[in-house]
């Protein structure tokens, strides 16, 4: 019995032990009004896959973000203020997304989150985020979920939903008559993609002939099955919503089957330096002539001063040139203007209404308005459609831009809208 | 009918895989008793060797002879470091073992190659085959994936069957004791068990990497394929997991094609558990699977 | 003291008092701990709780599951459609949303296990890992099959039932707000024409298009940089200030200047009046003085369930039960002869480990207030096994120190790496690789756990 009771004794003991080392208190709280902002620093964080299955591309976003901080810390700050951005690696598992981002209120005392990745990762931590009253800026995700100033009033999601995509997808095709005429497909990724797509091309009235899916983490294994069934279903158009890795898979399972359709595919799904790796040297031949509509100034144009600028300070920090570093510095570089717009007495509050009251004037390489306001939440709403040319580059097609919103309702239209010069050096 | 003979066609050249795949996990477990979570891992990382190895010398072949010497020394070195002394532990505790191998493997990989999924050169032609007037959805590739599998076995079974190298692993994979006592260099044995599973794992991964990418993660579903294929073909026998596993593949191509292909993987776990509540010992499989 | 033990219920009453105890250090603990801890606690509770199943499971009855994580899922999304679906009639005032979802919650789990453990007991360790693994990715997945029900890949929020003075009122403050402003938000989502008003902010006369009009002394070089060694004064550094502001870009910079705003807090334009969202107010919120330390309840609670759980398991394992299921695990055929039946004693394992999963699966689904397939996902199920092979298989003790471990090493492997001045590739992978070799050192080191090792060491120390 005593051996027992001694047994117990000692496990308890390192239990306590463990307990109260990982107890010790951590981080001085900023002394202002609101934490993490002080006279000469603002904290903020992020929840990003780093590691794991979902990080192929998604974990060059935060540390371009990252760069663009340093550049604009060592260039004086916003305000005299240096920003210390704390990112940490989810890997897109929401328990973990959870642990981190509590971390990051209560540990690190964050100001603001920026750039959180993932729709369901996101969507595990917004309701405490918001009932915080954290400005949780730029959610990386298309998914129109998170666009609702009443129940997420903190809540800025940047780039154009997906809905807003298949909307913009369908204005165009619906204003051709060469590709509406063709026989329609849809292919798309089980979850938010499909769920979005829906969403948006029935509020168009579009209808495909044929639909066919994938499940996430499928593309371990070639699509013969589902380009089978569009290629006996005598498709001509292919809408594609899904990720990147699952656009090189099917493009290289359909040039096996010889199954060549006119491709239509998502911004998010077909990053060119991505999809270069994943196809190798046919790359450039498998992607001319697909159409893909995006919102941001092409990132091969390099006589563009937001795309040369950017790929500066990507250089300098030897960080891949591609479309998720180009888009981490974009993002940056808009939230720098909006804590610049916000004024010296920083605040949380203040960094909303600056949001939500000049975002206009923000510039950023994003060549379609950037919409907050108190009633919309959701930053860019529209795209415009490009197409890929034989070297791989994206050109634009339409010379107006294409808007719409996350609604069921409600179709595309066309906009005209000229960007924003950059500001100079690319300083907030 | 055409579309249902497509569907099975198209599903041929992933089911090889996993048939590979499978049957290192099979080698694996009649060497030792055990069921290597990392064996995934290692087929990426030989994957990824052989990557760096094509990319230096331009050669497909000497790429795929770097990935299955690669494959043969990390299976003799995980097996030496991790699961020779602790192979005495219980299912639980081995399945943890092979599992941190795999994080570690995973983890090490992303710091020497990046975290970024890469393409791997297509060896062969990868068009569809035309004949007959109709476009088959099999390419020269999947025939030379089939013929790699194919040969494998055939090389395995007469490895087992015909030399005594096979009689003395399948003395020790019956009862290392008894073995070991008439005479087996039971640890060589052991040893050169998880050399040929890492061969077979390392070709099966240069294989895959060609129709899709390759990153630190790009393997993790196949495990969860290959160890249903290995369970349903009877872990301990070579040609059931070879034909389970491109069974497996068929399955799951004919699944997506008529159905939701998020139907597929439950349809794989439906196969399972009917598998084994019907024939718990695997279709192929000769011991006893259940205990009481 | 052993002559007392063989009262009738003295052992019972001994398992309460050490609960008891042990609840009651906990809740003072709780109460002085920062939300951080209070958080760390609820994970470490929640684990527990699940592991508590795992030990009967694993090392009393010898069984392997790589699916506990599949039946936390169960009990999770049990919880949240519960809460989210069954409007409860209060007692007393108190809402009974959470503890009926708690109730269906188990029984769905003892459901669960008992399918699993019939399916299960007839087999081997392998073909048992074989299914299991099946389980553990195939029930995640269903939720992708039902999405309207299930919400899919992105899962379900939860409102959690709080006691009084939870956010849940706070929550619906900021919809009343709303509400009077914005009775249908579609309707008033502006079109892209009125919210862009480009002949006010952004003509071509003042802002040109960006490819003509960037003098090219403004573009970003790589000469902006100021460079490592040179000891440059932030004075003497470019500025927008620098340039003759004769081009239209430099006006542009203008705008951005804050003189350009009246305040930093610029009230809302007046079109938009009504729906100021300052009655949001996060300025006067600290962070944890919302007057409810929402981590403090979700710690609360899952100690609270752990307790309970622990108090079960400790009469199973010390009683008849744990006995029975020893002797099967050691000689099932002996153990047949002398009465058991060894397929009931494996079905009966699996039911409890099962029951306890999913309490612990309703828990995690109140601390993350969420659930999701992306969070039960194969990687719970192998972490529970971890834990339950590094703190111990076949003692409680052994459970609590694999949760601690769980919830503990990540944090301190990450510690490890951080900070390092390493190649980013590198610090991003260290803790896993650090992490996977821990895994497997300490299955080398210690086959029976941490707590195995201990008592190894204890019974060497005693012996002499």
């Amino acid at each position: 019995m005593s051996r027992v009771i001694a047994i117990r004794a000692v496990a308890f003991g390192v239990v306590a032990a463990v307990a109260l080392a990982a107890a010790a208190p951590s981080g001085a709280t900023a002394p202002a009004a609101d934490p993490g902002v002080s006279a000469t620093q603002i904290v903020i964080g992020t929840t990003t896959p780093l590691t794991g299955p979902a990080s192929p591309g998604y974990k060059d976003v935060a540390p371009a973000a990252q760069a663009y901080f340093n550049y604009v810390n060592a260039n004086g700050g916003i305000n005299g203020r240096k920003i210390k951005y704390v990112v940490k690696d989810d890997q897109y598992n929401p328990a973990k997304t959870k642990s981190a981002t509590s971390e990051l209120i209560l540990r690190d005392k964050v100001f603001a989150i920026f750039g959180a990745l993932g729709t369901p990762t996101h969507s595990a931590v917004v309701a405490d985020i918001n009932r915080r009253g954290i400005p949780d800026i730029f959610v990386n995700t298309g998914s129109s979920n998170f666009d609702n100033p009443r129940r997420y009033p903190t809540t800025f999601p940047y780039f154009p939903s997906y809905v807003v995509e298949a909307k913009t997808m369908a204005f165009y095709i619906q204003g051709d008559a060469a590709l509406n005429a063709k026989k329609k497909c849809l292919f798309y990724q089980d979850g938010e993609f499909g769920d979005n797509a829906a969403v948006g091309f029935n509020a168009a009235g579009m209808t495909f002939d044929t639909t066919v899916s994938y499940f996430s983490g499928q593309q371990v294994a070639p699509f013969t099955s589902q380009i089978t069934k569009m290629k006996s279903a005598g498709c001509e158009l292919v809408v594609f919503f899904g990720v990147t890795s699952a656009t090189a898979q099917m493009l290289g399972t359909a040039a096996k089957a010889a199954f060549k359709p006119t491709w239509m595919i998502t911004s998010v799904g077909s990053d060119p330096s991505v999809l270069g790796a994943s196809l190798g040297s046919s790359a450039n031949a498998l992607l001319n002539g697909i159409y893909s509509p995006s919102f941001l100034v092409p990132i091969q144009d390099s006589s563009n001063p937001f795309v040369s600028q950017m790929k500066v300070i990507a250089d300098k920090n030897n960080l891949p040139w591609n479309f998720y570093t180009y888009y981490g510095i974009n993002t940056a570089y808009v939230l720098s203007q909006a804590l610049k717009a916000a004024g010296p007495n920083l605040t949380r509050q203040g960094l909303i209404n600056a949001l939500q009251t000049k975002a206009a004037t923000f510039r950023s390489a994003a060549i379609v308005p950037l919409v907050f306001s108190a009633r919309t939440h959701q930053g860019l709403q529209g795209y415009y459609m490009g197409q890929y040319n034989g070297s791989g580059q994206l050109v634009r097609l339409t010379s107006y831009v294409i808007t719409a919103t996350s609604a069921s309702t409600g179709t595309a239209k066309k906009t005209t809208y000229r960007a924003l010069a950059p500001t100079p050096k690319l300083l907030p | 009918m055409m579309q249902f003979v497509d569907y099975l066609l198209g599903g041929i050249g992933s089911g090889a895989i996993i048939a590979l795949m499978a049957l290192a996990l099979v080698l694996t477990w009649r060497a030792t008793r055990v069921v290597n979570f990392a064996q995934v891992g290692q087929a990426m990382f030989t994957t990824f060797i052989a990557l760096s190895i094509q990319t230096a010398t331009g050669s497909w072949y000497v790429a795929l002879i770097g990935a299955i010497i690669a494959g043969a020394i990390l299976g003799v070195i995980i097996q030496y470091l991790v699961l020779g002394p602790v192979k005495r532990m219980d299912t639980s505790g081995a399945i943890i073992a092979t599992f941190g191998v795999l994080i570690a493997l995973q983890a090490a990989a992303g710091m020497i190659w990046g975290g970024d999924s890469q393409a791997y050169p297509q060896p062969f032609g990868n068009s569809a085959i035309t004949l007959f007037g109709h476009e088959w959805p099999l390419s020269v590739y999947d025939l030379v994936v089939i013929g790699f599998a194919a040969v494998l076995v055939v090389g395995l079974t007469l490895i087992f069957t015909r030399t005594s190298l096979g009689l003395a692993m399948r003395a020790t994979a019956f009862n290392p004791e008894v073995a070991r006592l008439s005479g087996v260099r039971v640890s060589r044995t052991l040893t050169i068990g998880w050399g040929l599973a890492g061969i077979v794992g390392a070709v099966a991964g240069v294989l895959v990497a060609p129709t899709s990418t390759i990153s630190p993660n790009s393997f993790d579903i196949l495990l969860v394929f290959a160890f249903t294929a290995a369970v349903i073909g009877g872990l301990d026998s070579l040609v059931g997991a070879v034909s389970m596993g491109i069974f497996t593949g068929l399955l799951l191509s004919v699944v997506s094609g008529y159905s939701d292909s998020s139907n597929a993987p439950v349809a794989a776990l439906v196969l399972l558990a009917l598998n084994l509540l019907l024939k718990p010992e695997g279709i192929f499989g000769h011991n006893s699977a259940r205990s009481v | 003291m052993r002559n007392l033990m063989r009262l009738p219920g003295a052992r019972l009453v001994l398992h309460a008092v050490v609960v008891i105890v042990i609840w009651l250090v906990m809740v003072q603990v709780n109460d002085r701990v920062d939300p951080l801890m209070n958080y760390y606690i609820a994970l470490v509770a929640m684990y527990a709780t699940a592991m508590f199943g795992m030990v009967i499971l694993v090392g009393l009855s010898g069984q392997v599951s790589l699916g506990n994580g599949a039946l936390m899922a169960i009990g999770g999304y049990l919880f949240a459609l519960t809460t989210l679906n069954w409007q409860t009639v209060p007692i007393l005032g108190v809402p009974m949303n959470g503890i009926w979802a708690m109730v269906f919650a188990a029984v769905g789990g003892v459901v669960f296990g008992l399918l699993i453990g019939v399916l299960g007991a007839r087999l081997r360790g392998p073909y048992l890992a074989g299914l299991t693994l099946g389980i553990a990715v195939g029930i995640p997945a269903i939720a992708n099959r039902f999405p309207d029900l299930l919400g899919g890949e992105t899962g379900l929020q939860l409102t959690v039932p709080y006691p009084e003075g939870g956010y849940a009122a706070l929550d619906a403050g900021f919809e009343d707000q709303f509400a009077e402003v914005a009775p249908s938000g579609e309707a008033l989502l502006p079109s892209a024409d009125a919210s862009l008003a480009p002949e006010e902010l952004l003509t071509a006369d003042n802002f040109p298009s960006a490819d003509a009009t960037v003098a090219p002394e403004d573009l970003l070089t790589a000469d902006t940089f100021p460079s490592a060694d040179a000891t440059v004064a932030p004075g003497d550094l470019l500025t927008a200030d620098n340039f003759p502001s004769a081009d239209a870009s430099a006006s542009a910079g203008d705008l951005l200047t804050p003189d350009s705003f009246p305040s930093g807090a610029a009230s809302l334009s007046p079109d938009l009046g009504g729906t100021d969202i300052s009655g949001v107010d996060p300025t006067g919120t600290s962070d944890i003085d919302l007057g409810f330390i929402l981590e403090r309840w979700q710690a609360s609670l899952a100690v609270a369930v752990a307790c309970i759980v622990a108090f079960v398991a400790l009469n199973l394992v010390r009683g008849r039960q744990g006995r029975v299921w020893k002797a099967v695990r050691d000689d099932p055929v002996a153990a047949a002869v002398s009465g058991i039946s060894p397929a009931g004693s494996k079905v009966s394992a699996f039911v409890v480990s099962s029951l306890f999963a999913s309490l612990a699966g309703a828990v995690f689904a109140q601390i993350l207030s969420y659930v999701g397939p992306g969070a039960f996902g194969l990687g719970l199920s192998l972490s529970l096994l971890v834990g339950v092979v590094l703190g111990g298989r076949s003692s409680l003790v052994g459970a609590v120190i694999g949760a601690v471990l769980l919830v503990w090493l990540p944090q301190f492997v990450l510690s490890l790496s951080e900070d390092r001045g390493w190649d980013e590739q590198v610090t991003n992978n260290a803790p896993n690789l650090i992490y996977g070799l821990l895994v497997v050192l300490v299955v080398l080191i210690a086959p029976g756990g941490l707590m195995g090792s201990m008592q190894t060491l204890v019974a060497k120390v005693t012996k002499r």
